[in-house]
């Protein structure tokens, strides 16, 4: 609220005396404040107040059983371990990716995409079989003489493999436009001035893509804080989160205040985590540069260095990355193993959906159309993708408009504001979709939104906004603004380098935008869930509903034609942006 | 908690309401005409419903059948409907657990007229003045026969025997019939469940939690563990475990349990009531139950229905006497009473022991 209400009077200092960019993140911001933070609040208020007084019994009851204890300690550990690994396992796979040429680079984009964008239901069923007792990895364990492979499942590690697995994506794709904007001219550089393999790597790449193993530990940790469907299908009791806990005092125990009690520790647990990535990073490094000086000399930035060195030392003795094409190679085997590993899951479902039998099972029994036929039979699927691919579209549109103001705002003007902005863009990330759900459901109910179309897609452009936000901020940054400055120096107003010149050259990011938010929509279940009222239900929606009254491969079937209309979403993509690309570097070549 | 609760519950219930009139304007043409709307649970359930029960009461009455989908928890939307007099729904499908709450400070429920219904040809429970239950499910044991070669665990009391009857076990994530299930296996009568004696359920259940390969938490993922083997033993939903049976897996059912209904229920001062009446009376029709009955593995409530069904179908329904022996009625209003008490009391159990 603050932040809205005092923009304005940043307006009188700014160092821009006649326009701050920066009030381009005013859309984003007012939309925001409106069905994110002003319904977080009010339903969180739920949690302290009973009948009109103030009540702190929900805390009282969290600190007095150790269970909610033991549960926040549970989550923190595993949301922990998800960010080590998605970064360790990530930076080489997103290192790999940055190393190729712009039309492979989104080639590969896509595969490492395919199964984050691939419904979270699906996924884990495909984990249930796959890794199941009698599933093709135990058959395979058991033929090469390796014992454990009928206990696979519902164990601390699964659970982190297969968060990891969802997780995993979304760190590469914040870390990627980081190394993409590392000069590579640098390396040989160093190596001029006597550095080795080893040491060029860890004393000057690896600091300068610290910025995106940040961002991308960041959106890592806090988005695993609010995980709920992956504990729940392959994890133990032992492995019940949060949001699970959530989950069970207000979907079916109705205390909402309990569950909004345990919702507001979650939201305050993820902000006191992005205060510290603050303190040490410094949110605007993120935005809009100028926190670097702040680590400048601290102990920390002083041990980090001498880690660094000392793992270039170790790394130039392994001679992992030296000179020869061997660590190359590695990096390439390791790329595919990853990429296959991300697309095992779907590898498991898109042969169940052919099958012959009655249930999902691998290997599927015979061949056939007929979930297929189900499908297209059913006016309640049809109708689903129908209503998917409208609410999509919709979603997408707002959400490039308001995302891309932000972006531009952001990446552009000065505001001792800007990191509190980006707090907010990216807070639908750290608030949990189901705390999301819920506020809005309880805001809509005022408004008449529930069981709209509209209500729905105001629920996922909150829930859209942050990734196609930091999507477009990539975009910005990573946009010569130099060009601007010529452009104008040779006469364009500011509307027509905007059109001729800017438009252009950021097209591709505003599509991937696009392509993003709608896929977010297109592939979200909890919002649907909550704001649909049953009665504009969505493709994940039903999708849901089969999933609890009955598994039938139908689902299979629905989730293959979903792959289907991804990839040619991205094949569409993909033509017009290689179109585009041949259209502009013809006159350049011509020059 | 309570008026917070109640509040936003009032506010879903509103807004669900003023969202599920819109369709009926266009409908209302109809409505005006010889039509009822009955709501359901949706999903795979609303095409066996329209083949047995509203197809053909179309046919045979003239009065159309709309149906439409409502939330899992009908109950504040049946509330909000009586309420304000907006009769969108003229027949709803509701448990004995939605029958209480619509009962308890203020009746909600038409009265159905079932005089000429007998209920000793009934299955226990079904026929009430405000409520017809038709169709039966239960809480039993189902296991894989490839596990068991060497003989069959037959009751609550071999699950809990790992000595004899080794192998992985599934049990439901929840209190809810499954403490009834501990108790059985302890040795309490099947007549003498309720009131549940909890204490001695958990020192039970204490007995067996280091074997619990896993603890299921929906109906799909029970039949999911059954069908591919995750599971050797373990609590169901006797359609879940058919479901997994039907795929060709070899899983049996233990008929010693608990069963319970689904049923209709009217909501109280609708204008078509009489129609509603029908249908709900034809409903009851064993012809009509069987044809339910063979669509989706739930058991008929009219035991003439068996009938009209095959007698290897019927072998694997809830209802069939043979089955129905094994099985007591679960007590849909201890569990509304005590509901949230249980799960918090189970989670706590779960989490730290």
């Amino acid at each position: 609220m603050q932040s809205a209400t005092a923009i304005p009077t940043s307006r009188g200092s700014s160092w821009m005396p006649r326009w701050n960019v920066f009030h381009l993140v005013l859309p984003g911001v007012i939309f925001l404040l409106l069905f994110l933070l002003l319904p977080t609040l009010q339903v969180l208020a739920m949690s302290v107040f009973k009948q009109g007084d103030f009540t702190a019994a929900a805390f009282a009851k969290m600190v007095s059983s150790p269970l909610y204890l033991r549960v926040f300690a549970k989550t923190f550990s595993i949301a922990l371990q998800t960010t080590i690994y998605c970064l360790v396992l990530g930076y080489p796979l997103a290192y790999w990716v940055s190393t190729l040429n712009a039309r492979k680079q989104r080639l590969a984009m896509f595969f490492i995409l395919l199964p984050f964008w691939t419904s979270a239901l699906i996924k884990n069923f495909s984990w249930l079989i796959i890794l199941g007792r009698q599933g093709p990895v135990a058959e395979l364990m058991a033929a090469l003489g390796i014992p454990g492979g009928d206990r696979l499942l519902f164990n601390e590690v699964t659970v982190v493999f297969a968060m990891v697995h969802t997780m995993l994506p979304l760190a590469v794709v914040t870390m990627i436009p980081v190394l993409n904007q590392i000069d590579r001219r640098l390396l040989p550089a160093a190596s001029t001035l006597g550095a080795g393999g080893g040491r060029r790597f860890w004393e000057v790449y690896f600091p300068l893509s610290m910025r995106g193993v940040a961002a991308a530990g960041l959106l890592t940790f806090v988005a695993s804080l609010g995980f709920f469907i992956t504990p729940e299908l392959v994890g133990s009791p032992k492995e019940t989160l949060v949001g699970q806990l959530i989950i069970l005092q207000i979907n079916k125990l109705q205390n909402w205040q309990l569950g909004c009690a345990l919702a507001v520790v979650l939201l305050i647990c993820a902000l006191i985590v992005c205060f510290i990535y603050d303190r040490i990073f410094g949110i605007s490094s993120m935005s809009g540069g100028g926190g670097r000086q702040r680590a400048h000399d601290s102990v920390l930035r002083r041990s980090g260095l001498s880690l660094l060195r000392g793992l270039g030392w170790v790394s130039e003795r392994l001679a992992l990355l030296g000179r020869g094409g061997r660590g190359r190679l590695w990096l390439s085997l390791y790329a595919t193993l990853a990429l296959f590993v991300l697309m095992l899951p779907i590898f498991g479902f898109v042969p169940m959906a052919f099958t012959g039998g009655t249930a999902l099972t691998f290997p599927p029994q015979g061949f056939s159309l007929r979930w297929f036929e189900q499908f297209f039979a059913s006016p309640l699927w049809t109708g689903a993708i129908v209503r998917s691919f409208v609410i999509g579209i919709v979603t997408a549109a707002i959400t490039v408009v308001i995302g891309g103001l932000a972006a531009l705002g952001m990446a552009r003007g000065r505001s001792r504001f800007s990191g509190a902005v980006f707090l907010l863009l990216l807070m639908p990330l750290i608030v949990p979709p189901i705390v999301i759900a819920v506020s809005l459901f309880y805001q809509f109910a005022h408004l008449s939104l529930i069981a709209t179309d509209l209500g729905i897609v105001i629920g996922h452009t909150v829930i859209a906004l942050p990734i196609v936000f930091v999507i477009l901020l990539s975009t910005f940054k990573g946009y010569q603004w130099q060009l601007d400055d010529v452009s104008r120096t040779l006469g364009a107003g500011r509307w027509q380098t905007l059109r001729h010149v800017m438009l252009p050259l950021v097209s591709g990011g505003l599509v991937a935008g696009f392509f993003t938010g709608f896929l977010q929509s297109f592939e979200e279940l909890t919002v649907a869930l909550f704001i649909g009222g049953g009665l504009k239900t969505t493709l994940q929606r039903q999708m849901w509903d089969s999933i609890l009254l009955q598994a039938t491969p139908t689902i299979a079937a629905a989730s293959v034609i979903v792959l289907a209309i991804v990839l040619a979403l991205f094949l569409l993509v993909e033509l017009v942006q290689s179109r585009r690309s041949r259209a502009r570097s013809q006159p350049v070549m011509a020059a | 908690m309570k008026v917070s609760r109640r509040t936003l519950l009032k506010l879903a219930g509103s807004s669900a309401l003023a969202s599920a009139t819109l369709p009926l304007w266009s409908m209302r043409s109809a409505q005006a005409a010889d039509s009822i709307t009955v709501s359901d649970v949706g999903g795979a359930i609303a095409p066996a419903l329209r083949k047995a029960f509203y197809d053909p009461f179309e046919k045979e009455t003239g009065i159309r059948v709309v149906n439409v989908a409502h939330d899992s928890d009908p109950v504040t939307q049946f509330k909000l409907l009586v309420d304000s007099e907006s009769y969108i729904w003229d027949v709803s499908m509701v448990t004995q657990d939605h029958v209480a709450r619509l009962t308890e400070d203020k009746n909600y429920l038409a009265d159905l007229q079932l005089d000429e219904v007998d209920p000793s040809g009934y299955v226990n429970g079904a026929v009430q003045s405000n409520w017809l239950g038709f169709s039966v499910f239960a809480i039993a044991m189902a296991y894989r026969s490839d596990a068991f070669t060497g003989g069959a665990p037959k009751s609550w009391a071999d699950y809990w025997d790992t000595q004899k009857f080794p192998g992985r076990r599934g049990l439901y994530n929840s209190p809810w019939g499954m403490l009834e299930c501990a108790l059985l296996a302890d040795g309490v009568p099947r007549d003498k469940l309720y009131p549940l004696d909890v204490d001695r359920a958990f020192a039970k259940l204490d007995k067996i939690r280091g074997d619990i390969g896993v603890w299921w938490n929906s109906g799909a993922q029970n039949t999911q563990i059954l069908q591919n083997g995750e599971v050797d033993l373990s609590d169901t939903w006797s359609a879940r475990a058919l479901a997994a049976k039907d795929s060709g897996a070899p899983v049996e059912l233990v008929w010693d349990g608990l069963y319970s209904m689904d049923g209709w229920s009217i909501p109280a001062g609708t204008p078509r009531l009489e129609q509603a009446r029908q249908f709900v009376r034809f409903c009851q029709r064993p012809e009509q139950q069987a044809i339910y009955a063979g669509e989706v593995a739930n058991g008929p409530s009219n035991l003439k229905a068996y009938d009209h069904i095959p007698e290897d179908r019927a072998k694997l329904l809830p209802s069939y006497p043979k089955n129905l022996e094994g099985l007591a009625e679960l007590d849909s209003a201890y569990w509304g009473e005590h509901y949230d008490e249980l799960s918090n009391r189970f989670q706590e159990w779960l989490l730290l022991g």
